[in-house]
């Protein structure tokens, strides 16, 4: 099951399985070891922090950052990111920039990606004196980057073009400017990735204040005949590969992991990465196809390999959402936020026909989830984060207020007649891009990407309200309870995690909180509306399924905004919290639950524009041309912020358990009950073949029963399986009876003769129990409660 | 101003002299360079600075262009601007001149390409292979007053002096010492934020409502009155997404979650005593503050590679400056004005 790769991560994926906890709600194991050297940070938590940053921002060294007249370095994105002013194109005669920016609210960690394909190329270009520069492409370069930039409607400039149809190639190649064997352009690509990885070390905070965190990083990018299908790659720690993988080198995607597992997961030390996609919604379909790239079927080894490094998607950015589409969704009415409106980065035709559902990443999660029924795998078991995808070296550059002004793009929308353009890339249907959060105990490199990994992460659409998911068993009345936060990390998962059936063939509860964005140095504290959960499942026909429930808050709150001077009308909630099961649940199907926490509407960034310009759209005689879109309708006036958490994973596979051990006052005669619930079992389960092992792993010792193949007696053919020995010859077993339903589900029930169970301690205290037979070998791991002699599994 | 002219008597090292001794040591241009450039005719002998340097001459014709260009580009220079553009006009003419004068242009491959490129231009295929090319090329003088050759020498010249200001940068414990100088000398570049820990009992306004502000003043009674540890006490409150119990935080972390008006307000609490209620916008808090650390400086070593390229950085700004004093004073420059 798991890829060859999985040693290193491993040790990330440990159970919170041995604690010596009396109370019933425990603090969460820390699933992380440090591979760097750096000071412990002083304000390390074990409920860990939330923690709001980019993945996702280019300087002057993306070509076509460059191309936009950008200057702005990697060590100026940081600088920005950490509160300081930075410049912004057009620059004066005097390299003097002519606009700047500034964050209103510090973040607390981010990763420059640059292009990687193009790295070499501009330094090539811009530098005196090295091989290439005088290449007549080269010339070119300069000549357009010597010359004021053509006006918004003018053509793209064929230089900037002749670089776009590069990475557009089925069979790419470098431009010539790279010399025989692309030694030009490699040689500086290596020296460019250098300066990225000094500027990353530069402002990593290694000290114990833990005040901000980078991560070497780059882009692949993948722009297969137009569509989208790039990659952000974020380094675990300063142990990278010696240069970034390009799509020059490495055109499909399965190319791309064979170098990564080559260069970083496979050579000695502590390289590791994630790989996250973006901008699946002008992808053409491909980006979630269910296949592999060069168009073989998937195998099981190829989805969990694509699982294993794709662990979260930008499901939000500056070019628009890509969690759902009306098309694809048409009954949750609030997937039409924010659509690109445009079927490939560059171009600006308006799309004839509903774009691909495979562009969304809800239909994503449904075919992993389908693929995970046929295949054995998913492909596709993604967590979310947001960022911007600027190119202005200007990360967490979000704010509505703002974003009109400083845009994105360099000098493509530098200025309003630009930026309310619809002229691709870039324009009105673009907006400030979100911010991604992990939930992590520090603020240091490891416990980031140790948050990443495991999908504790939640994308927002720019804003910063706080936001915890828990599925499992929390207790009911969480909401009420102080311990809200340690109550859901011992009874359950947290976003981003998986479960099996642990209230046996009942729903898992799901407890969501959110609290509304604190503002702050004159961003807005807007009210929250509702929170909804999205849940996705597949059927036993391996029909696709969703639906959007409404959990907490009201959408009829009456909240709105004074469309003159955008000031918000109404009331919302600061805070919103309920414990949910899901009434559709159906034990054998597979399903995810991911919360979306909706904001108050506020002006979009563009109604703001619009306003301060002084468009009265009510005059269509006084508009000028250039701001027509203000009143064209192609975009709302409104925005609701939100939130998207990372899903949690139903697992049918998984099993449930409850049980109870009877203690007696002589020796051996205590008893031990187990039932153990499983929502599906596999297609190749067979305990009459295989046997089965039950374990039961505690701090004080193990208790371990195997039966071996032929134990269990068939009785009715695949339906019903028994074992009974009075005299409980193995482990004290006298009883097992496994029940199989129609639907997949079972049911294992063992029950001993009185046996020495005196290592199990009669205090509350974590109990694992795993089942295992044949390839199946899942673990349940949960509080069991000590009362009046026994001691029984917590439900 | 303390600075010797380049053609003055031997003594004090200046970065011109820097340069002209480094031209002489060819191992200093591929350090300098980067292999890209190195490419300098190492076998030539560098000439000794010239004695005296002609005056620079910025002729009426250039400096209405170099108005023409920056009025086509940003819009009409002030009196201010277009005198900067002129003087930088007239240091782009001196380190050029220097370079000529360094031989900067001799084994350069940019050099010989823009000159084949003319001669080809020029002459065709009877340009010759590009050695023949190159070599007529001089022979004719086709370098002289080649823009692109004089951009290329500028930025070589810059390139030098960067690598030059690096060649008297101290090593070991003097390091250490100089960026502890620099450190302290920019402290609040470096200096790391205050730190506070609290715990906080919570009250949520949409859980209490009117009965919030009440609530709230009873469990400040009580709190103050049973002395209970901020932990157990952070029990009686609400639940809080983000926790009731903050370690040694700054007040960034602090305003992320909970607002500026509370962390303001936070930040003039007395230690260890329960707080009034604090608003916040999710409620009402009851807040112990348990410790600070106060704003400090890091030990170095935890900083050393940003101060140090900060350090490295200011000492260039510094040596380029110091060399382009040393050539405004080595060369009057003459500026023609118009009518």
């Amino acid at each position: 099951m798991f890829p060859r790769h999985s040693f290193r991560r491993l040790a990330m994926l440990c159970a919170p399985l041995l604690c010596a906890a009396t109370a019933s709600a425990e603090l969460p194991t820390q699933d992380w070891t440090r591979t760097e050297t750096r000071a412990d940070c002083a304000s390390y938590t074990p409920l860990r922090s939330p923690f709001f940053g980019e993945t996702h921002i280019h300087t002057s060294f993306s070509g076509d950052a460059a191309f936009v007249r950008v200057r702005t370095t990697p060590s100026d994105a940081y600088q920005f990111a950490l509160g300081q002013q930075i410049g912004l194109p057009p620059y004066d005669a005097m390299d003097q920039p002519t606009r700047f920016a500034q964050l209103r609210r510090p973040l607390d960690f981010t990763a420059v990606t640059d292009h990687a394909e193009f790295l070499g190329e501009i330094r090539t270009c811009l530098t005196v004196g090295l091989p290439g520069y005088d290449d007549p492409t080269c010339q070119a370069v300069r000549t357009e980057l010597a010359n004021p930039p053509a006006g918004i409607n003018a053509p793209i400039p064929a230089v900037v073009v002749a670089f776009q149809l590069s990475i557009q190639a089925e069979n790419p190649s470098r431009l010539g400017l790279c010399g025989p064997g692309n030694v030009n352009c490699l040689n500086q690509a290596a020296l460019v990735w250098q300066e990225e990885l000094d500027a990353a070390e530069q402002f990593y905070d290694r000290t114990a204040s833990c005040s901000f965190t980078t991560f070497p990083g780059y882009e692949w990018t993948n722009n297969l005949d137009g569509f989208n299908l790039h990659r952000n790659i974020i380094f675990r720690n300063d142990e990278v590969p010696a240069m970034p993988t390009s799509y020059y080198e490495q055109p499909l995607v399965e190319g791309l992991f064979d170098v990564l597992e080559s260069d970083c997961l496979d050579q000695p030390g502590n390289c590791d990465f994630v790989s996250i996609p973006h901008n699946s919604n002008v992808s053409g379909g491909l980006m979630f196809q269910a296949t592999n790239a060069n168009g073989t079927p998937l195998t099981k080894a190829d989805a969990a390999r694509r699982a294993e490094h794709e662990r979260l998607v930008e499901v939000f950015q500056h070019k628009g959402s890509s969690e759902c589409s009306p098309g694809s969704s048409p009954n949750d009415e609030l997937c039409g936020f924010e659509q690109l409106q445009r079927t490939q980065l560059f171009n600006n035709a308006n799309p004839s026909a509903a774009p691909p559902p495979t562009n969304f990443v809800r239909r994503a999660l449904q075919e992993g989830l389908r693929q995970h029924d046929i295949l054995g795998a998913n492909p596709f078991p993604l967590g979310f984060i947001g960022s911007t995808d600027g190119h202005s070296s200007l990360p967490g550059g979000v704010v509505e207020t703002d974003f009109g002004t400083t845009g994105h793009l360099g000098v493509r929308d530098g200025t309003a007649e630009n930026i309310l353009s619809k002229i691709a890339p870039g324009g009105v249907t673009t907006n400030g891009g979100g911010l991604a959060v992990l939930w992590a105990e520090e603020n240091s490199r490891d416990a980031l990407f140790a948050a990443m990994r495991r999908r504790e992460a939640y994308a927002t659409s720019g804003t910063r309200p706080i936001v915890r998911f828990f599925g499992g068993r929390p207790p009911k009345d969480a909401c009420g309870n102080p311990d809200f936060v340690e109550e859901g990390y011992t009874r359950g998962v947290p976003m981003g995690g998986e479960l099996g059936p642990v209230l046996a063939k009942r729903s898992p509860r799901f407890a969501v909180m959110a609290m509304q964005d604190p503002g702050g140095n004159g961003e807005p504290s807007t009210p929250l509306q509702r929170i909804q959960i999205v849940k996705g499942w597949v059927d036993k026909d391996l029909k696709i399924h969703e639906k959007v429930f409404d959990v907490a808050g009201d959408d009829a709150n009456g909240a709105a905004v004074d469309p003159d001077t955008c000031a918000p009308t109404g009331t919302g909630a600061a805070t919103l919290c309920r414990v949910w099961h899901d009434p559709s649940f159906r034990v054998e199907e597979r399903a995810f639950y991911y919360a979306r926490v909706l904001e108050n509407p506020v002006c979009r960034w563009s109604k703001r524009l619009c306003n301060s310009l002084g468009v009265d759209c009510s005059n269509p005689g006084s508009v000028p041309t250039i701001y027509r879109e203000c009143c064209s309708g192609i975009v709302p006036d409104t925005i609701q912020e939100r939130a998207w958490t990372s899903p949690i994973f139903y697992q049918p596979e998984g099993i449930g358990t409850s049980g109870q051990i009877r203690f007696s006052q002589g020796v051996s005669g205590d008893r031990l009950r187990l039932q153990l619930t499983i929502g599906r079992v596999p297609s190749d389960f067979d305990v009459a073949a295989n046997g089965l092992t039950v374990t039961m792993t505690e701090p004080g010792g193990t208790y371990s029963a195997t039966l071996p193949p032929g134990a269990l007696v068939e009785r009715t053919l695949g339906r019903s399986y028994s074992y009974d020995d009075p005299a409980g010859t193995i482990a004290g077993v006298k009883k097992v009876r496994l029940r199989i339903n129609k639907r997949g589900t079972a049911t294992l029930t063992l029950d001993t003769i009185g046996i020495d169970l005196s290592h199990v301690a009669q205090t509350n205290h974590r109990v694992a129990v795993q089942l295992a037979s044949g390839a199946y070998d899942e673990t349940d791991s949960r509080f069991w409660e000590a009362a009046r002699g026994k001691l029984r599994a917590q439900r | 101003m303390d600075v010797a002219p380049a053609h003055g008597p031997a003594g004090r090292r200046t970065p011109l002299r820097a340069l002209y001794a480094a031209a002489r040591m060819p191992a200093l241009h591929f350090l300098v360079i980067g292999g890209a450039l190195a490419t300098l005719d190492a076998a030539r002998s560098v000439p000794p600075a010239p004695p005296a340097r002609p005056p620079i001459v910025i002729t009426a014709a250039r400096v209405e262009q170099i108005r023409d260009d920056y009025t086509r580009d940003v819009g009409a220079p002030t009196r201010d601007e277009l005198t900067a553009l002129v003087a930088r006009e007239a240091d782009e003419e001196m380190l050029y001149r220097e370079a000529l004068a360094l031989g900067l242009d001799h084994g350069d491959g940019a050099v010989k390409w823009r000159l084949v490129e003319k001669m080809h231009f020029l002459f065709g295929d009877a340009a010759g292979d590009p050695d023949a090319a190159y070599r007529r090329a001089r022979e004719l003088g086709l370098e002289r007053d080649d823009f692109v050759i004089r951009n290329a020498l500028v930025t070589k010249m810059r390139l030098m002096a960067k690598a030059a200001s690096r060649s008297d940068e101290p090593d070991g414990p003097a390091l250490d010492r100089a960026l502890e100088e620099f450190m302290q000398t920019h402290a609040d570049d470096y200096r790391q934020a205050s730190r506070l820990s609290m715990t906080h009992v919570f009250l949520n306004a949409g859980t209490h409502g009117a009965a919030l502000d009440a609530t709230a003043a009873a469990l400040a009674r009580r709190l103050a009155r049973e002395h209970l540890a901020p932990a157990a006490a952070a029990r009686l409150g609400d639940p809080f997404g983000a926790g009731g119990t903050f370690r040694e935080v700054a007040p960034r972390d602090l305003t992320k979650v909970f607002g500026e008006a509370f962390a303001g307000a936070v930040a003039r609490l007395p230690l260890e005593t329960w707080s009034a209620p604090i608003r916040s916008p999710y409620g009402l808090h009851l807040v112990w503050v348990s410790g600070r650390v106060a704003s400090d400086l890091p030990p170095l070593a935890a900083v050393r590679s940003r101060v140090l390229r900060a350090y490295r950085s200011e000492r260039r700004a510094r040596y380029l400056g110091r060399l382009m004093d040393e050539l405004r004073a080595a060369y009057p420059v003459e500026v023609e004005h118009a009518g």
